[in-house]
């Protein structure tokens, strides 16, 4: 008989998490994130259900904090609950986020979940009807577990299917937390036949093959910059290899889009623009409700008129209301400005004039980061000494580039006194 | 660019009245006072930036003459301008032209670039009121120094503007102190947000120990639940215990009571039953006397039914007798006749029998009257066909017939056979046939001769055939016997002897048919009189029955039913009369002997007739009831007394039981709790109480505990508070970034416009106080050697030989003046393009001055004029001849006084 099974491949669930970076002010929208993780893993379940899988395999990350929120595990158990009433066993290693010695509120989750060691790589057999597959894993025992995790798996011989779940970071990503580093040599060697893993937030496919390796990425993107398509993996693995579907499950898309007002003569030009632009937002959303960023670029005349304010947070609340009247609706998080003024910096550098001077000035500052640094810091000193540099950290360079447009705008505006 | 005439046409005092030409260096205006000086200089500045409103607080030089007017010529190169405004809105229209009248609008931007009209005030068009404002607007919004800088460096606005209103927009987002700020605002609010989530963490944390005291309660409430049940139950225990034992006392105390009562009761009652035993000869003949009172109605219907069947007996003689008289008879004839139903039967069968042979004998008479008629009809037919057949009928045509029929066979038997083919002529055929052929052959053959051949035969054996054909069937030999009998004079053909023939058949026929008919009427005849005899005979039969039974003979059958039908009803009301009277004598006899029986009943108790009279008997019957009502009254009395008595017995009986078992239940219950009386069972019950209320008391507590904390967890599994409020820090922590960032974009956009413009006049600025102080230390004969113009504003120093700063307000008014006027031209020195054509017009500027400061400040002006053109108005004429003495080349112009 020949052996295949066929899972469902999800990890970093991040329930409860916060939603960083977002100024929700709209309780639909407020609602819809606070329930967003929750409603992710109710898909993810119903996906399990209705595509009848032989399995479940989470690859940490399920909660969002090591203090996980009795919510969150009241929630998990129910779904977990439910994937039990279903026949559906669960296979699951704790990741940095939910290390093994985190707070736990002491719910018991059904028999049929399997919660991987965090000491060594344990090894479970799923077997049905005479189709076994073996199930490796490991979880963190903490959250910043720097050990070489993958390396200390190793398949047995006699497994006819091998499947490995870990919460690890592949070939060093320098925009995730270094934790459980590994390379793909290590995964390779193990033999496993699929990994299954947890940690990088985008799902992507690290190589196929004889051994497949996957990231199944956030169930539900997470903050502004997670952008694309989150789900998990539906994966079909036989002897002759894993073929894996990505299956949505998020409940909001994130976007985020640049708008070129280089043209704009009026702020007027930077609504129309804009409008355009969440119309095209909501359409590539797939039905989804959607969360977007804009960043508006370009050399224009209205860059000064940007910069007055309140003027950008007018246009801002103008078109979020056009674009929450939408259904599904999107909400526009934040349009920032990231014009320039229609001033030609190169003349000004070479001017002997005030202009030039400042430029010049700003130009130093820019080419020095200490010297920006320093004065960012210094002009920053009250308000950091209230908010603290966890809330507050502003980028120098950024800072001082659009100081000098603002700066230029003014002292170059039209006299109108 | 130079300014060569000023042209008041209706300002202030002025009117038409022009200034000029200036020359292109330094020009002096010397006139008295009142001759228009300041008026000039004022008209130079409201051309050139429009004429003030009434709400401005500036002098408005109203013209008496109409709306003020002025006109400014000035020179470029070998071309005149002509700046011109007429008083109206916004400062008036403003026209710009050439003395030919082409239009230039730009030339009025050109000229006053960069400078302000306050600018212009204080620095190109002053006089001794306006000196000191150089220094006094200093730091302040209308900084002309630090607004003559801007524009000479390039600038639409004054850095110094800038910088403020940047400083000020930050502070609008926050502050150190603020607290109504933005950023202050969102600070707050993450201070207010993260305390919730830590003490939402906090309430997290506790899950578990929350999760344990549960379980503890749970373990502690179900104690105290079952020492709650327990109390409860011992405490059920004994009060039930005090209520039962209570309860029987109190029953044995009430059964008591009832047995006394109850004995009482059954002394009364056995003597009310001796009082009411009833007669014993009443009770012998209860029965029967009920029966009789039971019988009284019958019998008083009895009474009724009497009168009734007397009446009735009455009136059926009467009706009786009638019927009789309707028979006619008397009543012994009437009683012998046969009134049976046989007897109407045979009524019936008579008049049935006697009507179908009337009704057959009238149809017999039809038929014979039918028969007769078609027999005279036969006769007439078979007279007609003798007719045709030459037949008389009057004599005897069967014989006349037979005859013919003889003669007719005579003839058929000697003519030749008819229509047969060898009847024709054979050659005649050959003949025909020939010709046929040779006319054929001749046709086909073409022999013409042939054909004519053939035609001619043919024509012969046609006449040949026809003649032939002619002469066919005719009888050869007839014998004249037979024709004379037939009537025939030739021998017939064929034919006609087939029509004789058939003739003759016709008549044979129609004769038949008249033989026929008359058989038919004499059958008829006979069927009729055969019917006539036989209702003579019913008749006859009749006739013997009706004598027979009494009835008079030949009477009708209906006749004789009817008189059976009264014969009938007189016997029924016979029978009525005898029934009625029957019934009348069964009444009455009945009648006499209930009188007689309540009679012999009631002799008993009263003297009574044994016979009494029939209207005696309603007494004897109300007799008969009050006997009864004495006899049932006592009767039920004496049977309510025994009653009563078994009753009480009973009951005596039963309370005497309970008592008793009452008793025995309250002494098992005083001896189960030990005790003596039922006072110390409450004392025991009211303690139990006690401790059932204090076991509730610690179950209510800990279950009320127990019902919060499920509760609160319960919430826990639910509540989204954790998410919202990390949304709500995420979302403040977004806007506070942002604000964070806009004060930071704010705060160093101030910065590099305070430091760039701290460089600027660093390494410019030098230039123009160098030279203010070169022209002071000019003006002062090196009394005074140093000038500093502090970069942020503030008073002006000087500083003389000895290094001692003085403030402008330590100087004297003309050194003041001197040092504002030094100011002015450093700064105007180095403005360059910043008002380029503008002139200079200082209004009498030196009159404070001594004589030497007068000098030094004239070889100053004179110097600036080297670049720049000068206008200078006095009234004083040593200090036109002092600048005609530096400047010998100054134009001098002398006014008039208005």
């Amino acid at each position: 008989m020949g052996q295949s099974v066929r899972f469902i491949h999800a990890a970093d669930l991040h329930l409860d998490a916060p939603f960083k970076g977002v100024d929700a002010t709209d309780e639909r929208v407020r609602h819809t994130l606070i329930e967003a993780t929750y409603r992710a893993l109710d898909e993810v379940v119903n996906a399990c259900i209705e595509r009848q899988v032989d399995f479940l395999v989470i690859a940490g990350d399920a909660y969002n904090s090591r203090d996980k929120s009795v919510r969150a595990q009241f929630a998990f158990q129910r779904a977990m609950q439910r994937l039990a009433e279903a026949d559906i066993p669960v296979y699951l290693v704790w990741g940095n986020h939910d290390p093994a010695d985190g707070w736990s509120a002491g719910i018991s989750l059904p028999e049929s979940v399997h919660i991987f060691s965090a000491r060594q790589v344990e090894r479970v057999v799923f077997e049905r009807e005479g189709v076994t597959c073996a199930i490796y894993g490991r979880s963190f025992r903490k959250a910043a577990e720097t050990e070489n995790l993958a390396s200390a798996f190793v398949r047995d011989p006699a497994d006819r299917l091998a499947i490995g779940v870990l919460h690890a970071n592949v070939g060093g990503r320098l925009d995730y937390d270094d934790y459980a580093p590994c390379s793909a040599d290590d995964l390779k060697t193990a033999r496993m036949d699929y990994w299954a893993l947890g940690h990088i937030h985008k799902p992507e496919q690290l190589f196929s093959g004889a051994v497949t390796a996957a990231y199944a990425g956030c169930t539900q993107g997470l903050d502004p910059t997670q952008t694309g398509p989150r789900g998990c993996w539906e994966v079909t693995l036989d002897e002759s290899g894993a073929r894996a579907t990505f299956v949505t499950t998020a409940a909001v898309v994130w976007d985020a889009r640049v708008v070129d007002v280089s043209d704009a003569t009026g702020v007027e030009d930077v609504h129309a623009l804009l409008a355009d632009a969440y119309g095209a937002v909501s359409r590539d959303a797939g039905g989804f409700p959607a969360i977007v960023r804009f960043d508006l670029v370009g050399r224009t005349e209205v860059h000064g008129e940007l910069m007055r304010p309140g003027v950008l947070r007018d246009i801002t609340d103008e078109l979020r209301a056009d674009a929450m009247g939408d259904e599904p609706w999107v909400w526009i998080d934040r349009v920032r400005d990231r014009t320039r003024p229609a001033i030609d910096l190169a003349v000004l550098r070479s001017s002997e004039e005030f202009a030039g001077d400042l430029v010049r000035m700003a130009d130093g500052l820019i080419e020095d980061p200490d010297a920006a640094v320093a004065l960012v810091a210094e002009i920053m000193v009250p308000l950091l000494e209230k908010a603290g540099s966890d809330l507050i950290s502003p980028d120098p360079q950024s800072v001082i580039d659009l100081a000098r447009d603002l700066a230029l705008d003014r002292l170059l505006a039209e006299e109108d006194r | 660019m130079r300014l060569r005439r000023i042209e008041a046409v209706r300002f202030g005092r002025l009117t038409d009245v022009s200034l000029g030409d200036m020359g292109d260096g330094l020009t002096i205006v010397e006139g008295p006072n009142e001759a228009g000086k300041s008026t000039f200089t004022a008209l130079v500045r409201h051309v050139l930036y429009g004429f003030p409103t009434a709400r401005e607080k500036e002098r408005q030089y109203h013209s008496q003459a109409g709306k003020r007017h002025g006109r400014l010529v000035f020179q470029e190169g070998g071309s005149r301008w002509v700046v011109e405004r007429t008083e109206g809105p916004h400062g008036g229209p403003l026209e710009v032209r050439s003395l030919d009248g082409v239009a230039r609008p730009a030339l009025r931007d050109e000229l006053c670039a960069g400078v302000s009209p306050l600018a212009f005030k204080v620095v190109f068009g002053f006089g001794l009121d306006e000196m000191a404002h150089i220094e006094s607007l200093r730091g302040s919004n209308d900084d002309i120094i630090a607004r003559l800088y801007a524009a000479s460096a390039g600038l639409t606005v004054s850095p110094h503007d800038v910088r403020i209103e940047l400083g000020k927009e930050a502070e609008e987002l926050f502050t150190t102190r603020g607290k109504t700020k933005r950023a202050n605002v969102l600070l707050g609010d993450v201070r207010e947000t993260r305390l919730a989530l830590r003490a939402l963490e906090g309430e997290a944390a506790s899950f578990v120990a929350d999760h344990a005291r549960l379980a503890d309660l749970d373990e502690s409430l179900a104690q105290a639940r079952a020492r709650r049940d327990d109390r409860r139950a011992a405490h059920t225990e004994v009060a039930r215990a005090s209520e039962r034992l209570a309860e029987r006392i109190g029953r044995i105390d009430m059964l008591e009571q009832e047995l006394v009562g109850s004995r009482v009761e059954q002394k009364a009652v056995a003597e009310a039953r001796e009082k009411s035993m009833p007669d014993e000869r009443a009770l012998a003949v209860m029965a029967e006397i009920e029966v009789l009172v039971d019988e009284a109605s019958a019998h008083t219907q009895g009474r009724t039914d009497l009168r009734d069947a007397e009446a009735g007996l009455a009136q059926a003689v009467r009706r009786f007798e009638d019927a009789v008289a309707r028979t006619g008879r008397s009543a012994e004839e009437m009683l012998s006749i046969d009134a049976s139903a046989e007897a109407q039967r045979a009524v019936d069968a008579a008049r049935d029998d006697l009507q179908r042979l009337d009704h057959e004998l009238e149809t017999r008479r039809r038929d014979v009257e039918r028969a007769e008629m078609a027999a005279a009809e036969a006769s007439k037919l078979a007279a007609a066909a003798c007719r045709n057949g030459g037949i008389e009928s009057a004599g005897e045509p069967r014989e006349s017939l037979a005859e013919r029929y003889g003669a007719l066979e005579a003839l058929e038997s000697g003519r030749p056979a008819v229509g047969r083919v060898g009847a024709f002529d054979a050659p005649a055929l050959v003949l025909l046939g020939s010709g046929v052929v040779a006319v054929a052959a001749g046709l086909s053959l073409h022999e013409y001769v042939a054909v004519a051949i053939g035609f001619v035969l043919t024509v012969a054996g046609v006449f040949f055939v026809l003649r032939q054909r002619s002469s066919v069937g005719r009888v050869q030999d007839a014998p004249a016997a037979a024709l004379e009998t037939l009537g025939l004079t030739i021998p017939p053909t064929g034919m006609e002897l087939a029509r004789i023939r058939r003739l003759l058949d016709a008549c044979r026929t129609a004769l038949a048919g008249e033989d026929d008919a008359r058989k038919a009427v004499a059958e008829a005849v006979r069927e009729a009189d055969l019917t006539r005899s036989t209702l003579e005979a019913r008749k006859t039969i009749w006739d013997r029955w009706l004598e027979s039974n009494g009835l008079q003979p030949g009477s009708a059958p209906a006749d004789a039913s009817q008189v059976l039908g009264f014969v009938r009803e007189a016997l029924t009301l016979r029978a009525a009369v005898d029934d009625a009277r029957e019934s009348v004598e069964r009444l009455r006899s009945r009648l006499d002997g209930y009188a007689r029986r309540l009679a012999g009943v009631l002799a008993l108790f009263t003297e009574v007739a044994a016979e009494p009279d029939e209207d005696d008997v309603p007494l004897l019957v109300g007799r008969a009831r009050q006997v009864i009502a004495e006899t049932r009254q006592k009767s039920a009395a004496h049977e309510e007394a025994e009653r009563l008595l078994a009753e009480l017995d009973g009951r005596v009986a039963i309370a005497e039981q309970k008592a008793s078992h009452a008793s025995e239940e309250a002494t098992a219950i005083l001896q189960k709790w030990g005790i003596a009386d039922g006072e110390s069972l409450e004392a025991i019950a009211e303690r139990q109480r006690l401790e059932l209320e204090e076991a509730e008391r610690a179950h209510d507590v800990l279950a009320d505990e127990r019902s919060r904390l499920d509760e609160r967890l319960a919430e826990r599994t639910h509540e989204a508070r954790g998410g919202e409020l990390r949304l709500e820090l995420a979302g403040l922590t977004q806007r506070l970034q942002e604000s964070a960032e806009e004060y930071a974009v704010l705060r160093v956009a101030a910065r590099l416009v305070e430091v760039t413009q701290a460089r600027y006049e660093r390494e410019r600025q030098p230039d123009v106080v160098r030279r203010a102080q070169e022209v002071f230390r000019q003006i002062t004969g090196d009394r005074y050697v140093g000038l500093t113009v502090p970069i942020a504003g503030g008073s002006v120093e000087v500083f003389d030989a000895r290094s001692e700063a003085k403030t402008s307000e330590e100087l004297s008014r003309g050194t003041a003046e001197q040092m504002y006027l030094a100011l002015r031209l450093g700064l105007i020195g180095q403005l360059d393009d910043v008002g380029r054509g503008l002139p200079v017009l200082m209004d009498d500027v030196l009159v404070n001055f001594d004589p030497e400061r007068r000098r030094g400040s004239a070889e100053a002006i004179a110097e600036l004029a080297d670049h720049r053109q000068v206008v200078l108005f006095t009234c004083h004429p040593e200090i036109a001849e002092l600048f005609a003495s530096v400047r010998p080349d100054v134009t001098r112009i002398t006014l008039d006084r208005c």
